[in-house]
């Protein structure tokens, strides 16, 4: 109707003109596809990753980096292995991160966040792993470095598994990327134990005895046999743990650091005590590698850091029973102390928890001559295995199996060191006893409590409650995301 | 006889007429304003009863061939229309007057411009005068309380954008701020902008408006146009003020006596429930007293503005220039913005039918940068001076109340520095084809670059206030956008029947390139020595970043007016962006808009009360498309913290890691806003009475949500997917009167709004989003979740204090499996929050939280008031808002001996009896928790402007040579009444989830300016 008003030549005119512009258009449009297709700017696109040795060599690199991160070795580190014991507490100022006293006293939910951030740290962890392990397989690069990387990656994996599975029990385990539903699912203790044990024995059989100096630190097969021994103890299997700890001891890479307090300073790093250590490094103007909040997160609040996970009056008690000065000085830091290296220890007025003076983790206090760049104590790096404990290790198995005279000398090597004196026949409890002192802080004294069947009484008076408190609950959050096939742990 | 004889004649010849109506005759002439006397380029000429007309050139002269006998009907927008018979004339000259009626009046609509009368969706538009006088850094902070329906909260901050929120918060996970169309030009933001380089400031606000911007359109646009020549002769204009701003409601601290008294009843309370003994701290010892806030606030921060624009033209040109300077101090000592713009623009018709033209806004600014000093002002103990002598600082009793950091001296050592520069322009070609066409091509580049330099000098205060390091750091970057507009008009009228189309192609690109080093060990001999190669080499640090989006849009708008009774508007835009996987980056956005003019019915005719009446209704689909950006690319994370290091000693080697460490959507796409809007608007009462009255259901479908990962996947925790549905609905009532009374005129205007913001659905499976995350303890206090508005605050219930042991011993809840008696709060001491066991089952925790409130006003009111007489002008502007509660989260962030504020000190618990409603002044523990007492209301009421004005008579200036004088004085934020326990119960928080949180709040001021205009 409209149309008709334009007079014909109009409409001629205006075809004239409205045939090039449709062809302009049509010119248009088919540049268009070209215009909005590349790829993102500042990315690197995961096709194309994992196919050359570099690439391989990266991902395990940062399956150790991962290893230095805030659930790893800090907050969920700390709360759930070492204030849950007798010997630490929450510590820092009153009111600050409170929820940290519901480990102490046993009172967290399920729905409490540290939970997921101790869970969450170590899959994420075992994601990068998996990466590793499934794809560098089908790199073509240099066969015993690939050998050797996925050795590495797999010492590492068990690891990560021997956490959770300490932690949780029953814990999902996907081994490969892309995960399917296996993640919603539990796999029952002494599987996971096993899968533990064949990562272990593959990285023993393919991981070096030693690295180059600029290697050191990477895995080697003695960390994988003496971890390997220590994860027997925890499927009681005595001999075999007696076995691989013999191994360790007798392969004649480690002898003990002749000054306790020495063993965890920066010096001592990675030298003849040390069977597996996170590496941690203080690098100038390297803020990414420079990053681990284990020592700040302990470090003495007010001087250096935050001042959580403090010793406890009965942990200090059980030092002075054995009479133990040195490795009492060693592990708890009191105020007003001054260390071997020169602090002086001045911090706050009062700490949440204890009465008395304030004391902070010996065993993660850092020389503040050494701090340079990130973090404060961020150069530390973090005790995982030391020689120390592969003797103890060898020590326990041996009792275990009745052998009570071979424990004696390895108990004599760890004893004689601090000037304790030989324990001619030792007990079981004699063992535990030291294991508690020589690791104190060290984040194997719940584990250890629950293990031996002595949490329900040694944590009877801060809540634990025996049948439910062995293994932490698994996160509300993970059992609503599996639809409830993910089971949680009786109790909760 | 004679006479009657004359008459025959006459009517013989005037009856000759249509005879001689076959002949054509051309008729030249030209338009004038009828008011100022100057040409009219671009008034429509038309043939009354035809649809052959011309237009004016730029002198406003015309020139067309038609029948002696017809009738020409000059319209232009904005003018009263006026018909003219020929009768036989060859010159016709006509002086057109400006229209009384808002409802001719043009308003720009995204690509185009329209008649007021004609819109059929929800549009308002903000004038410069109303704007111009206020002594405000961003133009977009004078917008408080000006347009229905538009949240504007300032931060107080110089320089800093307001956060603009147009009718309600509708999204998540991706930003809420409106869409800024400077001149064609798409935008997020217009700091760069001085209020003097705009004429008016058009809002977008339903979705049928702005829907043909697509998918950057969901949160509402904002079309700014600035100001060009719109005739021949020249003018230049000068307008100035100057001003300064001073702190209002001043928030009163407790001070020297009264915080070691608060501390010393913490720590007896504390003492107390551990068992422990203690020793009040000697009030003797800290015989000093202070307030902060006095240490850090200036007294008064001045404000200046300059500026001066030239406008004019030549025989087929019109230019603008300008310049000006605007300077601002903020209300922190130390805290500097400055601004230089320089603007220019110029159109000309080159040939018959091609107009080709230009504009550019060059803007440069320095900025002197302030640490956030608030937060310490409020928590250092007020007990110390600031300085122990001219050249020390006080080190606070080096750790004896606990490590604070002097606010002074921290303000004192911090060195921030940044300046920039940005260029928006475009230049373009409109090509009139035929009688009813236009092409326009317009390519437009907006450039931004910003550099910053901020250097920590050595400082050491106290132990822990200490920095050896000498640090400086330098990051630059420069974005650099750039669109390609090209649209086809069609313009026309046939008989009845108006009709417009248009129908484009907008091709844009956005680059942004970035590059920031540090280094430590930097010696500071002065500014000229802060470079980084002075620094030691082996703490280099550097890194870059970049990005790139491309989008491609088509877009059209067609326009159906039958006898200004029944409008019809359609829209559709189909957009596509790089930042989406590339089978599914195209969208299709319509809208459509349907307008009856009612009075224009005949039914209505006979009627007085109404001089316009309009029912319109509309509805659209736009998109918001901020998300960040990638997301759907599975990448690889490298170096940083996923590096280690081996070896040891002297043989350290970083050993590069790199991995797949994310996961990603199986799909994101943008969020879309489907919108119904329907509404009356009309005059009555003369044209006295305006009035608007909208009602709106504005809802988000596929929101931005995050998707929960399962952690045993070891990804990232979470991705964002379209899970969610938002809604806001509310209503918009707009009121006007505006009469006069012999010279004295007056107006008023009200508006007010209603929101209601809630999400509607998630995804099932989708978690809900806790935020609003507390810096101490690391508590969240928001959640959001199906039913609830976004960002409600959720912690414990108070329901009192314990005023004794027995109340806490009688809190108990029986187990009714075990018949046990427990108690509620074993933990509590007297003085404590008795907290609500929300699930009765005899433990506070995490389930016992419940939804306080949100920080969404659900009303908003502005009123403004103009009265002139004789040259006296006289405006108020009042805003309010409420509905929406804040959280007091300052008061509860304590880890020691933090200050406290008055009125908590005033009200505090201090034994048995004493209040139920405050606690003691132990607030740590368990009454640290996010909990209701913290929550309260944050209503206000502002009166958001004065001014009044004088303009010289006429008569006087005149001699001078001077067209206009006016003097005015200003102030801004005078008087703000509320009942927040704080600074400001403005808190601007741009993040969805994290709304009203008030932790270190740039406190209130009030601005007084003086100011002139003089126009030559």
């Amino acid at each position: 109707m409209l149309i008709s008003n334009l007079k014909n030549q109009e409409i001629m005119k205006a075809y004239k003109w409205i045939f090039p512009l449709l062809m302009l258009t049509m010119v248009v449009f088919s540049s268009c596809q070209d215009y909005l297709d590349f790829e993102p700017e500042n990315t690197i696109p995961a096709e194309g990753f994992f196919e050359t040795q570099e690439h391989a060599e990266q991902a395990v690199n940062s399956v150790y980096a991962h290893f230095r991160s805030w659930e790893m070795v800090s907050f969920a580190f700390i709360i759930m292995q070492e204030v849950t014991s007798d010997n630490a507490v929450k510590g820092s100022a009153v009111g600050d991160a409170s929820f940290i006293n519901d480990y102490d006293n046993f009172a967290f939910t399920p729905n409490q966040f540290v939970l997921k951030d101790y869970w969450a740290g170590r899959y994420r962890g075992i994601n990068k792993a998996n990466q590793a392990i499934t794809n560098i397989p089908a790199i073509t690069m240099n066969e015993s470095l690939k050998t050797r990387l996925i050795g590495e990656a797999k010492f590492l994996r068990a690891l990560l598994y021997f956490d959770l599975v300490r932690a949780y029990g029953d814990v999902p385990t996907p081994l490969s990327v892309p995960v399917g539903p296996e993640i919603n699912f539990r796999t029952p203790k002494t599987q996971v134990y096993e899968y533990i044990e064949q990562d272990l024995l593959d990285a023993i059989a393919v991981l070096p005895d030693t690295y180059d100096a600029a290697n050191k630190g990477r895995a080697t097969a003695g960390a994988a046999k003496g971890l390997l021994a220590k994860v027997y103890l925890y499927m009681e299997r005595w001999g075999d743990a007696e076995r691989l700890a013999t191994e360790v001891v007798t392969s004649g890479n480690y002898s003990l650091e002749p000054n306790f307090y020495n063993v965890f300073r920066v010096a001592a790093e990675n030298g003849p005590e040390s069977v597996f250590e996170i590496q941690a490094q203080q690098i100038e103007g390297n803020w990414g590698v420079s990053f681990s909040q284990h020592a700040e997160v302990q470090s003495v609040r007010g001087q250096w850091g935050w001042g959580f996970n403090i010793p406890t009056d009965d942990l200090a008690a059980a030092f002075d029973a054995a009479g133990d000065q040195i490795r009492k000085a060693a592990t708890i830091l009191y105020k007003g102390d001054t260390t071997p290296d020169g602090d002086i220890i001045a911090g706050v007025p009062s700490l949440e928890g204890i009465e008395g003076t304030p004391r902070y983790n010996g065993k993660a206090y850092y020389p503040s001559s050494q701090q340079l760049f990130g973090p404060y104590g961020s150069g530390q790096n973090i005790r995982v295995l030391r020689f120390a404990e592969i003797l103890l290790i060898q020590a326990e198995a041996r009792i275990r199996q009745g052998n009570a005279s071979g424990a004696v000398e390895p108990l004599k090597l760890v004893r004689n060191r601090v000037d304790l004196p030989e324990i001619s026949s030792p007990t079981l409890d004699d063992v535990l006893l030291e294991r508690r002192l020589e690791l104190a802080m060290e984040g194997d004294r719940f584990f250890d409590l629950v293990r031996t069947g002595k949490a329900a009484s040694a944590l009877a008076s801060k809540g634990f409650v025996a049948g439910k408190h062995e293994v932490f609950a698994v996160p509300q959050e993970l059992i609503d995301l599996s639809e409830g096939n993910l089971t949680q742990n009786p109790g909760y | 006889m004679k006479k009657i004889k004359l008459l025959f004649i006459l009517i013989l010849a005037l009856g000759m007429i249509p005879a001689a109506m076959a002949q054509q005759v051309r008729v030249s002439g030209q338009v004038k304003n009828a008011t100022n006397g100057e040409t009219l380029p671009g008034v429509t000429v038309v043939v009354k009863g035809t649809t052959s007309g011309t237009s004016t050139d730029i002198d406003g002269r015309f020139s067309i061939e038609v029948p002696s006998s017809a009738i020409l009907v000059f319209s232009f927008v904005g003018m009263e229309t006026q018909e003219v018979p020929v009768q036989g004339r060859t010159t016709l000259n006509v002086s057109l007057s400006t229209s009384a009626s808002m409802l001719d009046e043009v308003v720009v609509v995204g690509y185009g411009s329209a008649k007021r009368m004609d819109l059929t969706g929800s549009i308002t538009t903000v004038k410069a005068k109303d704007l111009a006088y206020q002594a405000v850094a961003n133009p977009a902070q004078a917008l408080q309380g000006k347009v229905a329906g538009v949240q504007v909260t300032n931060s107080g901050s110089p320089g800093s954008s307001p956060v603009i929120r147009i009718r309600g918060l509708g999204t998540v996970s991706s930003s809420s701020s409106p869409l800024y169309v400077v001149d064609g030009i798409l935008t997020n933001d217009i700091s760069y902008l001085g209020t003097n380089d705009i004429e008016n400031i058009t809002f977008l606000k339903d979705a049928s408006s702005s829907a043909i911007y697509g998918v950057r359109a969901a949160n509402g646009v904002i079309i700014v146009t600035t100001k060009r020549s719109q005739s021949r002769e020249a003018r230049i204009s000068y307008s100035g003020y100057t001003g300064f701003q001073k702190v209002v409601n001043k928030f009163e601290l407790a001070k020297g006596r009264q915080y070691i008294d608060l501390v010393n009843e913490k720590n007896q309370l504390l003492a107390e429930a551990s068992g422990s003994s203690f020793t009040p701290i000697d009030p003797a010892e800290y015989p000093d007293e202070i307030d902060w806030y006095d240490e850090v606030l200036r007294e008064k921060a001045l404000t200046q503005s300059h500026d001066i624009s030239v406008m004019g033209g030549s025989a087929k040109s019109l230019y603008t220039f300008g310049a000006s300077w605007f300077m601002q101090e903020g209300l922190v000592k130390g805290h500097d913005y400055d601004r230089i713009n320089i603007r220019s623009s110029l159109e000309s018709e080159v040939m018959k039918n091609l107009k080709v033209g230009y504009s550019a806004n060059l803007s440069t600014y320095k900025f002197k940068d302030v640490p956030g000093v608030f937060y310490n002002s409020y928590v250092a103990p007020p007990v110390f001076t600031a300085k122990l002598n001219d050249s020390t600082f006080n080190p606070m009793g080096s750790g004896s109340l606990g490590n604070f950091s002097n606010p002074a001296a921290q303000l004192y050592y911090f060195n921030s520095r940044s300046n920039g520069i940005r260029f928006l322009g475009s230049a373009f070609a409109e090509l009139k084809i035929l009688e009813h066409f236009k092409l326009k091509t317009s390519y437009g580049m907006d450039y931004g670059s910003n550099r910053n330099r901020s250097y920590t000098p050595y400082y050491v205060v106290s132990e822990t206030q200490v920095d050896t390091n000498r640090t400086l750091s330098r990051s630059m970057n420069y974005s650099t956008d750039g669109f390609w507009d090209n649209t086809l008009t069609y313009e026309n009228t046939f008989g009845k029947h108006k009709v417009t189309a248009m129908a484009g192609i907008s091709a844009q690109e956005f680059r942004n390139l970035g590059l920031s080093g540090s280094r430590s060990g930097v010696e500071n001999y002065g500014d000229q020595s802060l470079y980084l190669g002075f620094g030691d080499q082996t703490t280099s640090n550097s890194g870059d970043f970049g990005s790139k989006i491309t989008a491609l849009s088509y877009f059209g708008r067609a326009t159906y007016n039958y006898m200004d009774k029944y409008l019809f508007t359609g829209t559709l835009r189909y957009d596509g962006s790089s930042v989406f996987p590339s089978d599914e980056r195209f969208d299709l956005f319509p809208s459509v808009g349907l307008g009856w003019v009612m009075t224009n019915e005949d039914f209505m005719q006979n009627q007085s009360i109404f001089d316009f009446l309009k029912l319109r209704a509309s509805w659209g689909v736009t998109g918001n498309n901020r998300i960040p950006a990638n997301i759907y690319t599975l990448t690889i994370a490298k170096g940083g913290e996923l590096s280690t290091a081996f070896g040891q000693g002297g043989n350290v080697v970083i050993a590069e890691g790199a991995n797949i460490t994310s996961a990603v959507p199986p799909t994101l796409r943008w969020e879309k806003v489907k919108e119904f809007d329907i509404a009356f608007e009309g005059l009555a009462v003369d044209n006295k009475l305006s009035f608007e009255l909208d009602y709106y259901h504005r809802l988000t479908v596929d929101g931005i949500f995050p998707t929960t990962l399962s952690a045993t996947a070891g990804t990232s925790g979470s991705y964002l997917q379209n899970n969610g549905d938002f809604l806001n609905q509310g209503i918009e009532l707009t009121l006007g009167w505006a009469d006069n009374a012999g010279d004295f005129n007056y107006s008023f205007n009200t508006n007010f709004t209603y929101n209601k913001n809630e999400v509607k659905e998630l995804l099932e499976g989708t978690l809900g989003l806790f935020g609003g995350n507390l810096p101490v303890g690391g508590f969240f206090s928001t959640y959001t979740i199906v039913g609830e508005p976004i960002g409600s605050y959720y912690g414990r219930n108070v329901v009192g204090i314990f005023q004794n042991d027995d109340e806490i011993n009688n809190y108990t809840w029986t187990n009714p499996e075990t018949n046990e008696e427990v108690l509620i709060q074993p933990n509590a001491k007297p003085g404590d929050f008795k907290y609500e066991d929300v699930d009765n089952n005899g433990l506070i925790d995490a389930k016992d939280r419940v939804f306080l409130g949100s920080a969404l006003p659900t009303y908003l009111f502005g009123f403004n008031a103009t009265l002139e007489y004789k040259g006296v002008d006289f405006s108020v502007d009042i805003y309010a808002q409420g509905g929406n509660k804040i959280y007091n989260a300052k008061r509860a962030q304590r880890l020691g001996n933090e200050n406290y504020d008055l009125d908590f000190y005033e009200n505090r618990w201090t034994g048995e009896g004493s209040t139920n409603e405050y606690p003691s002044a132990d607030l740590t523990a368990d009454n640290m928790l996010p909990n209701s007492w913290y929550i309260e209301p944050g209503g206000f009421v502002r009166i958001r402007n004065i001014q009044v004005g004088y303009t010289i008579p006429e008569k006087v200036v005149t001699k001078l040579g001077i067209r206009s004088v006016r003097f005015y004085v200003n102030t801004s934020n005078p008087f703000t009444f509320f009942k927040y326990n704080g600074f400001s119960p403005e808190i601007a928080s741009s993040s969805p989830t994290s709304q009203g949180i008030d932790l270190n709040v740039y406190p209130m001021s009030a601005t007084y300016n003086f100011g002139v205009n003089v126009n030559f």
